[in-house]
């Protein structure tokens, strides 16, 4: 459940980048608008790169006590808000990261360990973040079917017996929800 | 599994269905996003976490030469009342004094009086604690010793009985002026990496 007070519901209106402009003159709101905005992605990409749920929070924490202190370096004619705060937050979830290693008095193992690429693990974390934000932009109605179908696992016929809608409607839904999402998602490479 | 010929169909033509596969992989491949944790349920107020970094040197030498002259003043004090040699006396060679994080409860505060080291190299140091909150069963507290602001080196971890002022005692090998601050994190049970930051030396 989202909860947000009637100052922050009024921002909501209001775009990124203009949000981050007021953060940067000391808005509160504006502050507490882009929060409620982005934590729950910004939660999911730090935990996808962080593996702890501790350090993941922390990384939350960190990044949002950065855009606080930070936003006035923001320059919206340079790109859109999300690309920035997304390079804020990878510096407190790397920060982390650091912590962690710098935290054992264990020596450096001789050879790598075994796992996925930092760089892929990077770039698909960027990618689910932005999927994440994207499916938070939709129509609340699509928004419904695609996180059914996608995210719990189920069918065309039980999204629609779950929704009590026609499968027809459902399908129709679901399709325009996804180019919709493509839309937003053109120009990032989805691999 | 989501099936993507089940909902798409064969009613597009080919670049737009490549597009919808696009979105179709990437929804896959993302996941849902996890519910936040009741710890991040409402904002951060960094307005209000006036904490200041250690990193800079010559603000750390003002801090030190702050710290050393109340320490010798605290210490000063301490003489004059008579409290010499008890389990919550130590005498000072510096004060750390320690501030709260955006996570800490209402209230919190610490500070660290820090010993001269003794022959072999082991400096004591005792540390106040207020009003941290008993952790839950097998969680503790843990102080460590930062650089750049991250956790590097514990020295110790205890708990506490709840609202008050506790006195906890460590000694501790390290060179402290490789150091530029300290950091009390809460351990939950099992979790042995430093974790989220409670307190943070000024």
């Amino acid at each position: 459940m989202r909860l947000e007070s009637p100052a922050a519901r009024t921002e909501r209106r209001l775009d990124d980048s203009t949000l981050l402009e007021r953060i940067a003159e000391g808005d509160r709101a504006a502050f507490e608008t882009l929060y409620h905005r982005f934590a729950r992605s910004l939660f999911g990409l730090a935990l996808r790169m962080l593996r702890d749920r501790t350090r993941a929070e922390d990384a939350v924490q960190e990044t949002f006590a950065a855009v606080w202190r930070s936003a006035r370096s923001y320059r919206p004619e340079r790109g859109p808000a999300a690309p920035w705060l997304y390079a804020v937050a990878r510096n407190a979830i790397v920060d982390r990261a650091r912590a962690r290693s710098e935290a054992t008095f264990a020596e450096p193992p001789d050879a790598a360990s075994p796992g996925s690429d930092p760089a892929d693990e990077t770039q698909s974390g960027y990618v689910a973040w932005r999927v994440h934000l994207a499916v938070e932009d939709l129509p609340p109605h699509e928004r419904e079917v695609l996180e059914l179908a996608y995210w719990r696992g189920l069918s065309q016929s039980e999204v629609a017996r779950h929704l009590d809608i026609p499968l027809g409607t459902v399908k129709t839904r679901t399709r325009t929800a996804l180019a919709r999402l493509a839309d937003l998602l053109e120009g990032e490479e989805l691999r | 599994m989501t099936d993507f010929d089940d909902i798409v169909g064969a009613d597009y033509d080919a670049s737009e269905r490549e597009r919808l596969r696009r979105a179709h992989q990437a929804l896959v491949a993302a996941g849902p996003p996890p519910e936040l944790p009741r710890s991040l349920a409402r904002p951060p107020q960094p307005w209000a976490d006036n904490v200041v970094s250690l990193s800079s040197r010559r603000r750390r030498g003002w801090i030190v030469a702050l710290a050393a002259a109340i320490a010798v003043a605290l210490f000063g004090l301490g003489y004059l009342a008579g409290d010499r040699g008890n389990g919550s006396s130590l005498e000072a060679e510096q004060v750390v004094s320690m501030k709260p994080t955006a996570a800490a409860p209402a209230g919190a505060a610490a500070s660290i009086d820090l010993g001269e080291p003794d022959a072999s190299g082991n400096r004591p140091m005792l540390v106040h604690l207020t009003n941290l909150e008993a952790p839950p069963d097998g969680a503790y507290y843990t102080l460590w010793v930062t650089r750049n602001g991250r956790a590097v080196a514990p020295c110790g971890s205890f708990v506490v009985g709840g609202h008050g002022t506790t006195d906890v005692r460590f000694s501790v090998y390290y060179d402290l002026d490789r150091f530029d601050g300290m950091a009390v994190t809460f351990q939950p049970k099992g979790h042995h990496d430093p974790g989220r930051v409670l307190l943070r030396s000024v």
